[in-house]
């Protein structure tokens, strides 16, 4: 089922005479989580605030279970946003979360308080309030904050940024443990392709505003490019996928890294003995390469 | 009643702009603590027995109010509530709630602010007016004044001081929905300034609520408080409807 569906998105900003997303469209479907990569400035940001309502979009619909949300107020409710590090630097955490809690009448998950505390480190930390804490402190409690109610569907906007190593890997396993527990469908825009290979599912490319590509992860393949001038090689390339059963995308065969020995001699072997093979290559080098090649 | 209220005022009552604001109102025990010193700063001179409680209130209120600084702390009180929330995205935590909810929640916090601060001078007028004024020969040791001309001057006085002081914040709040924080302090400020020589103004006295203790005479009582009431809800209600639509309109 979709829970996110974009449709001819586009912003221009009242200052730029340029867009800063043109006609982006792709859709989300319950629980994937899904890696917005690009480069900075791409328009990463700006897409998510126009998920999350902070913006509005110039054209276009962005609906959540099919709902258009700019029809109504509190088509967010089961959001979980974390864009920029929000919350009160007057309040203790635990003031932080109650008042998160009574301002969307959620005051029922109050129990959850000492779990999610508990979940991101903090709960040792629940009495002091935030303004003197650690970037990763501060980080962790915005996630207690999208994550205390419940959400369906979470927006991250660079949650690994400022993050020493073992604060990227306890970010990650808290949202690992969560969608595996929850269920709950992501979006995650970050820089840090190795952080998303461990948990997006699919990935969402964007350059200058322009939504170039996406796909599904292919972190347990390893991608072939084939050299399709050569003569018969649509006719081998389709007898292997067909004998293996192997995905052909376009010129690339992708091999599962669980083929055994024989199989993946047996296909190495007849593409090379042709010279089919222009390139292998990993889909973190694939990840990798839109950054890089744009 | 706005659900929003009660959380966004009790976050509103834990800053410390809150307690600066609040503060500014223990000014007239200012007046016990001078009287430590020898000093002219201060010192309150009315004829023999004329001053009663309610007209030491209403000076109290305008000088409080020329004296800028308590204003200027609510200025600064709004901007913190409004444009550093707007610009450091403290409004994602409101999600899609709607967005007029929000804005009234917030405004009737500060509101609510400057009601603790008026019945806190209130109540610090009221603590040194009767244990440290009433022994000046100057008080006449009564509420209320004696003569009826003296009463509604002084009701004229402080009602015209609290309505102007109300519109002053619901102007930074509509500048500071869309402009810096010094730009809504300066804007803030100049109307302060502008309402405190307004009264004195021939043309301009009649287009501010606190310009009426003047009119009092030419206009009669009745008069006056229905045109402060009438000029503060139409002024109110514009300024209102502005902020409404900016919040409404505005993106972070």
């Amino acid at each position: 089922m979709k829970i996110i569906e974009a449709q001819n998105i586009s912003k221009k900003y009242k200052a730029n005479s340029f867009y800063s997303l043109k006609d982006i469209n792709f859709s989300i479907e319950t629980g994937d989580i899904v890696g917005l990569i690009g480069k900075n400035g791409s328009g990463k940001s700006t897409l998510l605030k126009l998920m999350a309502k902070a913006q509005k979009p110039t054209t276009g619909t962005l609906k959540f279970k099919g709902i258009d949300i700019s029809k109504n107020n509190n088509i967010l409710d089961k959001f979980g946003i974390m864009i920029e590090p929000i919350f009160y630097p007057h309040l203790t955490v635990y003031e932080n979360l109650m008042f998160f809690l009574e301002i969307h009448k959620k005051e029922k998950y109050v129990n959850n308080i000492k779990d999610i505390l508990e979940l991101v480190d903090l709960w040792n930390a629940k009495d002091r309030k935030p303004v003197d804490f650690s970037f990763g402190m501060k980080q962790r409690l915005s996630l207690a904050l999208s994550l205390i109610a419940e959400p369906e569907f979470m927006i991250l906007d660079e949650p690994f940024v400022g993050l020493d190593p073992l604060g990227v890997k306890k970010l990650i396993e808290i949202l690992q443990q969560w969608s595996a527990t929850k269920h709950t469908s992501m979006i995650i825009s970050s820089h840090q392709l190795n952080e998303l290979e461990d948990l997006c599912n699919r990935y969402i490319f964007i350059d200058s505003g322009r939504l170039k590509t996406q796909f599904d992860d292919k972190k347990n393949f390893l991608i072939i490019r084939l050299d399709m001038q050569v003569a018969q090689a649509q006719q081998i390339i389709a007898s292997i996928a067909t004998k293996y059963q192997l995905e052909v995308n376009k010129q690339e065969l992708e091999l599962p890294l669980t083929l055994d020995k024989g199989k993946l001699n047996d296909i190495l072997e007849q593409l090379s003995s042709k010279k089919l093979i222009e390139k292998i290559y990993s889909a973190k080098d694939e990840l990798e390469s839109y950054f890089t090649e744009g | 009643m706005n659900y929003l209220f009660r959380p966004v005022f009790k976050t509103v009552l834990k800053r410390k702009e809150t307690w600066l604001c609040v503060g500014f109102s223990a000014f007239p025990l200012l007046l016990l603590l001078v009287d430590f010193f020898s000093t002219n700063f201060m010192q309150l001179s009315a004829p023999k027995g004329s001053l009663s409680f309610l007209e030491f209130f209403g000076a109290v209120e305008s000088v409080q109010y020329q004296l800028t600084l308590p204003i200027i702390a609510f200025i600064y009180l709004v901007v913190t509530c409004f444009h550093d929330e707007i610009k450091s995205g403290k409004m994602f935590l409101f999600k899609d709630i709607k967005r007029s909810k929000i804005l009234n929640a917030k405004i009737a916090s500060v509101i609510g602010v400057y009601f603790i601060y008026f019945i806190l001078t209130f109540v610090a007028s009221l603590i040194t007016y009767y244990l440290h004024l009433i022994h000046m020969d100057y008080t006449s040791g009564t509420f209320l004044p004696t003569q009826l001309v003296d009463l509604q001057d002084a009701i004229i006085s402080i009602i015209g001081i609290f309505a102007v002081t109300q519109l002053c914040i619901l102007i930074s709040v509509a500048i500071s929905i869309k402009l810096s924080d010094g730009l809504t302090m300066l804007i803030g400020i100049v109307f302060a300034l502008i309402s405190f020589i307004a009264p004195s103004l021939k043309g301009l006295k009649y287009f501010l609520p606190n310009g009426y203790s003047g009119l009092l005479v030419q206009l009669g009582f009745g008069t006056s408080l229905f045109m402060i009431v009438l000029l503060f809800c139409i002024y109110a209600l514009i300024i209102y409807l502005c902020s409404n639509r900016a919040f409404k309109k505005m993106e972070y």
